[in-house]
């Protein structure tokens, strides 16, 4: 990676997408789905992501008014992003009962919906989680769009069940400590508690 | 342009709450960082790829400064690469001086890894490394690349994003090209303040 070879550096997230792509296909060639699993949920896996702009994400909020709402905002070049990826989709299985829910919100160029969800796949994102992908992809006007704070990633924003932005964690310069995926799994579980 | 400057304010504020215990935070006396208008915060004897030290000082000539605080292993700072190293081609010559800093420390991106990059991709600009992180604070930059315009009084000029797009062929705005244009003319940047957009940088 470091030889200056251009060539070598333009494929290099390529070929990094397609390696986590021929995992996820693995994976998926070979359900082997659980006794108790009733037929059609290994279905139920494959991961879709839908492109959205503000407004689009904003009206998708509303529709989950009653719930406390975690969005993971992520990119496939962010490398901190993809290992707290599973972080996140954990956590919305762990809560799942106790009204909780998922978003994950990607920023990459949204014509490459087929590559974002073999990642998340590969992470372990499945239909209890919903995907989406900014419809601005990686750009500055998709960071204002959103307010991700410093425009950086990995970002998340908590939600509580009225729909208000209760937290925001970002990066912080002036700060003593960044935050963690545990500080987010903490203030999502604060959030579940306080009563509805 | 004042209500850009607010935003960059609120926007200071409300993130300096964000990781805050308290919920309803009151971010009341925290001054914020650092905004356009202000001075440029200062570095010194930083260690540069060429093995010599550096500081803002030795650059009170030029017309104009754009630092880009940037590193090695992320991928939208290596998109930008290219474009960072054709700025300062670009401008050389109009008086503007392009200064690199680093101020992450994962083996990646520290000096000798920063010393190959600059080497392979043929930088003619000062790229530096800043172990203790203390400019990146001072300037407040969150990501890599974010970049600083810095005029010939010393006074921040332009913060955010080199463009608008990682994708080289989806840039429709050349934020900092612009403003430099602005500053070599005697005039305020028509856009001084923008999102960055990249990998964060690794605070310790």
């Amino acid at each position: 990676m470091n030889d200056g070879d251009t060539n070598d550096r333009a494929l290099g997230p390529i070929v990094f997408v397609l390696l986590l792509a021929s995992f996820a296909g693995c994976s998926r060639s070979e359900p082997a789905p659980r006794a108790d699993e009733p037929q059609g949920r290994v279905e139920q896996r494959s991961v879709v992501v839908t492109a959205v702009d503000r407004a689009e994400y904003d009206a998708a909020l509303v529709s989950l008014h009653g719930k406390v709402v975690l969005v993971d905002c992520w990119a496939t070049w962010c490398l901190p992003c993809l290992e707290q990826l599973p972080h996140s989709l954990k956590l919305a299985e762990r809560h799942a009962d106790e009204g909780f829910a998922a978003l994950t919100l990607c920023f990459d160029d949204p014509g490459k919906t087929d590559q974002i969800g073999k990642i998340l796949a590969s992470k372990g994102g499945d239909s209890q989680v919903t995907h989406y992908v900014s419809q601005q992809g990686g750009s500055t006007a998709a960071m204002d769009a959103f307010e991700i704070t410093g425009g950086a990633l990995p970002h998340y924003k908590l939600y509580d069940r009225a729909g208000k932005l209760r937290r925001n964690f970002a990066l912080d310069p002036t700060a003593e400590r960044q935050f963690t995926p545990e500080d987010v799994s903490a203030a999502v579980v604060e959030l579940i508690a306080e009563s509805p | 342009m004042k209500m850009l400057l607010c935003a960059v304010a609120l926007m200071g504020l409300f993130s300096h709450s964000t990781y805050a215990a308290e919920e309803s935070a009151s971010p009341a006396a925290e001054a914020k960082e650092f905004s356009v208008g202000d001075p440029a915060p200062e570095w010194t004897d930083l260690e540069g790829v060429d093995g010599k030290k550096h500081s803002l000082s030795e650059l009170k000539d030029a017309k104009a400064v754009v630092v880009v605080f940037t590193c090695n292993h992320c991928p939208v700072a290596q998109a930008y690469e290219d474009r960072i190293v054709a700025l300062a081609n670009d401008y050389k010559d109009k008086g503007v001086e392009l200064v690199a800093i680093n101020v992450n420390n994962m083996e990646d991106d520290k000096l000798p890894a920063m010393k190959e990059r600059a080497e392979a991709k043929d930088f003619k600009f000062d790229y530096l490394y800043d172990p203790s992180q203390e400019i990146g604070r001072s300037f407040g930059a969150t990501v890599t690349p974010h970049a600083f315009l810095i005029d010939g009084e010393h006074k921040l000029a332009y913060v955010g994003a080199i463009d608008d797009n990682m994708e080289v062929g989806k840039v429709e705005k050349q934020y900092v090209r612009d403003a430099i244009d602005a500053v070599l003319a005697g005039s305020k940047p028509e856009t001084d303040s923008t999102k960055p957009m990249g990998c964060g940088i690794q605070y310790e």
